[in-house]
């Protein structure tokens, strides 16, 4: 029998297991031993191996020793972690209580003791952060108090010990910034008495953030670094009210006057976001005509 | 499905007494050996006596198996041996010569049995009389790979013949396949 070149791609397909006679074959094999045979051979096989189970699995023969390897790592290294980790410090020396900032010792000298006990208003949590770092009044922290030095400390300032968050006379909607005018300490009022300062006393803003003229008065600017000045403190009024989400104490009159201003200089997204605020508190008040256009369309 | 051990695993641990381990060699074999066996004798209840004595082999032969091969080639080979031994027990000869021009050995007489004939009407049938009918070298080499899954150089090393020799033997084989398939469709 010569050979013919296609024979080699056939004994290629059959050897890769491909092609029509193996497939076929492959399809006709289907004869099994009988089974009385495989029971003969299985038992034979048993009897000869004695009644030893199988260990089923790579991991039955090497689960324990791998546990056990694996114990010993954790082990070692739980040890070895330990070890290293540095112990806690002892406290040799006390901890030294943080020092006023040159900032509160000025104000605590200018200030008569017990005006600023009662002046001072509390802060609440978030203003009160951002008024501290403002100020850079965060102390710095001590590696240890010393307690002589801590009771010297509170002896020399009984007035500020009672300038904690925990006055009965806490303002909650209160900001306290080194720019804030102090109150007379006649002027440490409950919350309604403040209220009603804030809106007759037109001199002091009931909330200010960045406001660089504590003094400037809404809706009394004429010339245009005063406008300069009101519009940023539009801004910043609009700033408070959404930072602590409470009602301005502008006046009806006061509060259209700003939104027409807001209107006049263009700035109609301010002027739309003052109007929303304004008609949470005066839901159905008029508005000028030329103000009508804010209104969202019903 | 718990992780497959190699043959050669399987059996050392039988030879080192888990018994488990035998049954599923014998599970994963039992079908390719018994049709080895099968294509190669002259009736079922031999090619039943054989596989059965295969097996057996193997389980005496435990204490000495060491896996330098292929478990399925120590297998093969023991299977082999034993068709040689009962070829010679009837008078036959599973004797091979490489000359392909050799006048094919006679169809093993399973093929002509009346029972036999009849389930090979079909087409797969054809195929497993031409595969009995072939020369005894070629029907081996041939069955070596199909149900014993060995490579060439596995099946030289069972037969005592050459890499060259082995795939020679297998070319005339399936060339006379095809060419009794197709002359029968």
């Amino acid at each position: 029998m010569s050979q013919d070149p296609s024979d080699d791609r056939l004994l290629e397909e059959f050897l890769a297991r491909r092609g029509g006679i193996a497939r076929n074959y492959r399809n006709a094999s289907v004869e099994q031993p009988p089974a009385d045979v495989d029971k003969a051979v299985l038992a034979a096989a048993r009897r000869a191996a004695g009644s030893r189970p199988r260990r089923i699995g790579w991991g039955s023969r090497w689960g324990a020793p791998l546990a056990a390897a694996a114990v010993i790592v954790l082990a070692v290294a739980v040890t070895l972690t330990l070890e290293r980790e540095p112990r806690f410090a002892q406290i040799e020396e006390p901890l030294e209580l943080a020092r006023p900032t040159q900032r509160q010792q000025e104000a605590k000298s200018a200030a008569p003791a017990d005006q600023e006990a009662a002046a001072v208003p509390a802060r609440t949590g978030a203003a009160k952060e951002k008024a501290v770092a403002e100020s850079g009044a965060v102390p710095p922290r001590a590696p240890g108090i010393k307690t002589d030095e801590l009771d010297a400390d509170f002896r020399q300032r009984p007035q500020e010990r009672g300038r904690i968050d925990f006055e009965p006379e806490i303002r909650r909607d209160s900001v306290v910034t080194e720019h804030a005018p102090r109150l007379p300490a006649a002027a440490a009022p409950d919350m309604k008495q403040r209220e009603t300062l804030s809106l007759e006393d037109k001199a002091q803003p009931a909330e200010v953030i960045d406001s660089p003229a504590p003094a400037a008065v809404l809706g009394q600017s004429t010339t245009a670094g005063a406008r300069a000045n009101e519009a940023s403190e539009a801004k910043s009024e609009l700033a408070a009210g959404g930072v602590h989400g409470k009602k301005s104490a502008l006046s009806r009159d006061e509060w259209i006057a700003k939104i027409e201003r807001l209107f006049d200089a263009g700035r109609l997204d301010e002027a739309k976001t003052a109007l929303a605020e304004f008609r949470k508190t005066y839901p159905h008040a008029e508005l000028p005509e030329k103000l009508s256009v804010l209104e969202p369309r019903k | 499905m718990p992780a497959t051990d190699s043959d050669e695993a399987l059996m050392v641990a039988y030879r080192d007494g888990d018994a488990g381990a035998f049954d599923e060699l014998y599970a994963r074999h039992r079908g390719s050996l018994y049709r080895f066996i099968l294509r190669q004798c002259s009736a079922r209840a031999m090619a039943d006596e054989l596989f059965q004595d295969v097996w057996m082999n193997i389980i005496n032969a435990r204490g000495r198996y060491q896996p330098k091969a292929k478990f399925a080639t120590f297998l093969y080979q023991v299977a082999r041996n034993r068709i040689i031994d009962y070829y010679r027990a009837t008078g036959r000869s599973l004797e091979t010569s490489d000359d392909p021009d050799d006048p094919a050995d006679p169809p093993a007489p399973q093929a002509q049995q009346p029972e036999r004939m009849v389930e090979r009407r079909q087409l797969a049938s054809r195929l497993l009389e031409l595969i009995e009918s072939l020369p005894a070298a070629q029907r081996e080499a041939f069955l070596l790979h199909e149900e014993g899954g060995l490579a060439l150089e596995e099946i030289g090393q069972i037969t005592g013949a050459g890499r060259e020799t082995v795939k020679s033997r297998l070319r005339y084989a399936l060339a006379r396949l095809r060419q009794e398939m197709e002359g029968w469709a």
